[in-house]
């Protein structure tokens, strides 16, 4: 690898790094390639248009989009927060809200039940004013939010303290008032690492599946997103799985690539 | 415009007054660690002290001794601050960074850039309107800096050490923007450099540890300094001591003698200085002259344009700056570590009380 193959900087990397690397990479490659042998693809257009398929590729593109959103309205000032001010307890505090990434995901959605579900802490008072959520397409979104959030406000903390506050220190003395300095200063500053925060949470909420089943359970139409569908799909028309996982495998590629996308284009 | 201030930041060590009269620029000197950018933050509104308070006119911008503390706020201060990096907003023109302080005081985008025009002509700018940051280059970045500063309509102009970051072209060009467009305004400027201080300051302070150690008309610090730090930057050795009927005598029990520009009472505190270009260095103490002659042990030898510098250390510690024609370096056969004698005639030395 290091021989003179073309201009380029000498990498000074040992050769044999190369062969765990090339099996890393055949690892995370094969079992993909390993399933695409098996769709089915002369029936592929009619699997994956079925009324259950279409039914589940759009909640899950719409209850993904409304959690992206929610992480973000949400995401944005908590990384604000946890990056621009020093508190006691922040350390904890920060740790906690990166619980979602290491905890089970059926863990999630088990605390979430025992929070918005009927007999929950807050649920109780939900549903005297008339407002169930566990079981329903606000659960999916909930449950989705809970586990991508750490994703946003990992990926935001980090770049906010990445730029720093000299630019906001600047335009405070050019007599920007706070919102204004976070509005044209901040936020342009972090764009990046706000989108790329955005995609991989959308990424996460997409394939999210323990949360979804414990909290809101698989109601098709209604909490069955492509996950469980693939899922349920397994069971009875495996072909109909490996068409639906493959729309997944797509979707999760052009995800990724767009959050490269933003991340070079810094 | 009067600004005064007296503040105390127990963390930073800095214990400082200072006032800025109007149509007044203030050079603050002092070494690495000093206080100064903290004296500038705290001016700014970044750091809040201890203990002290501020006034900008008749407005109150800090007073941390009152019953009820007051705090500005940076933005509404009309205090700018400059520092050694232009840090222009990266994802806004040049136009657009000169015009933010105008919008954020509430200008409509069209009048906002119409200023903003006019103050890059101002310095010299006019044709990188249109330019990111990325693309321009570190004197021109700091030219749209300072128009960016002024365009926010400052009241006082804090500069942290603007030329610092910039080559010796580009500096000499924005200092001349400088000069310029301070003229007749207020200003603190941090600096490392005697240049900047003679040609943008009227007056300059001397910080050392947090404290003013020195304060006065620019051209009168540098020609009497009353720290070894200021003797530095004006290029002087310094030996201080106690004055003697003929010259001031140091810690270690040696006399220079030399010509009293004040006349200081003998055991009084008093400063001698002399030029490094007055220094004649021998190998031996030299016999029968009427010189001073100091026993010094070489530390260091760096070449200045046609010359040598010498540095030395006496006894006690103190260094002593000689400069000399490179062939003397050679016939003398001087190198660091050589013991040798520093000799500076009588004439050549200034003494003046402490």
């Amino acid at each position: 690898m290091n021989r003179p193959r073309g201009a380029g900087v000498y990498s000074g990397l040992p050769a044999w790094v190369f062969l765990p690397a090339a099996v890393g990479a055949v690892f995370v490659v094969l079992p993909l390639v390993a399933m695409s042998t098996r769709v089915a693809w002369a029936q592929f257009f009619v699997l994956v248009t079925s009324e259950s398929s279409l039914a589940a590729l759009r909640l899950s593109l719409r209850t993904s989009a409304a959690s992206t959103l929610l992480c973000l309205v949400l995401g944005v000032p908590m990384a604000l927060v946890l990056a621009r001010t020093s508190f006691p307890g922040q350390q904890l505090l920060r740790a906690l809200m990166l619980l979602p990434l290491v905890l089970p995901p059926v863990v999630g959605g088990l605390a979430l039940l025992y929070t918005f579900g009927r007999r929950g802490l807050l649920g109780r008072s939900l549903d005297v004013l008339g407002v169930q959520i566990a079981f329903s397409t606000s659960a999916v979104v909930l449950a989705q939010a809970f586990v991508a959030l750490p994703f946003l406000v990992v990926s935001l903390e980090g770049t906010l303290r990445t730029v720093g506050q000299r630019y906001e220190v600047v335009a405070a003395t050019l007599g920007g008032r706070p919102t204004t300095v976070l509005r044209r200063v901040t936020l342009p500053l972090v764009l990046p690492g706000l989108l790329s925060g955005a995609v991989l949470s959308f990424a996460r909420a997409l394939g999210e599946f323990g949360a979804t089943l414990t909290f809101a359970g698989s109601l098709q139409g209604v909490t069955r997103t492509l996950p469980l569908e693939i899922y349920l799909q397994r069971e009875t028309d495996a072909d109909a799985a490996v068409a639906l996982s493959l729309v997944l495998v797509v979707i999760a590629v052009l995800v990724v690539g767009l959050a490269q996308g933003t991340r070079s284009t810094r | 415009m009067t600004l005064t201030v007296r503040a105390t930041v127990a963390a930073r060590g800095l214990d400082v007054e200072l006032t800025v009269n109007t149509g007044e620029r203030v050079a603050v000197l002092g070494p690495n660690g000093a206080g100064k950018s903290t004296l500038l933050a705290v001016l700014a509104g970044i750091l809040r002290p201890d203990t002290g308070r501020a006034t900008l006119d008749d407005r109150v911008l800090l007073d941390r001794d009152a019953r009820r503390a007051v705090w500005v706020a940076p933005q509404a201060r009309g205090v700018g601050l400059m520092a050694q990096d232009p840090l222009l907003f990266p994802h806004l023109s040049a136009l657009d960074n000169v015009a933010f302080g105008p919008r954020a005081a509430g200008q409509g985008r069209r009048q906002a850039r119409a200023g903003a025009r006019r103050w890059l002509a101002e310095v010299g700018a006019a044709e990188l309107a249109d330019r990111r940051p990325a693309q321009l280059s570190g004197g021109q970045a700091q030219r749209v800096a300072i128009a960016r500063a002024l365009a926010a309509e400052p009241r006082l102009l804090l500069l942290d050490e603007p030329l610092a970051a910039l080559d010796v072209g580009a500096a000499s060009e924005v200092r001349r923007v400088l000069r310029r467009v301070l003229a007749g305004r207020e200003a603190v400027i941090v600096t490392h450099d005697l240049l900047d201080a003679l040609l943008l300051a009227q007056r300059v302070v001397v910080l050392d540890q947090g404290r003013v150690v020195e304060s006065g008309p620019t051209s009168e610090v540098i020609r009497q300094p009353r720290t070894p730090f200021t003797a530095r930057i004006a290029g002087l050795n310094m030996v201080a001591g106690t004055a003697e009927h003929r010259g001031v005598r140091n810690a270690s029990g040696e006399l220079v003698e030399g010509v009293f520009r004040t006349q200081t009472p003998p055991g009084e505190p008093a400063i001698a200085v002399f030029s490094p270009s007055v220094v004649a260095v021998y190998p031996e103490p030299p016999h029968g002259s009427p010189r001073n002659a100091l026993p010094v042990t070489i530390t260091e030898l760096e070449p200045r344009d046609d010359q040598v510098r010498v540095r030395a250390v006496t006894g006690t510690g103190q260094v002593l700056i000689a400069d000399v024609t490179a062939p003397v370096v050679g016939e003398l056969d001087l190198y660091p570590g050589r013991p040798t004698t520093f000799a500076i005639k009588a004439t050549a030395v200034t003494i003046y009380p402490a």
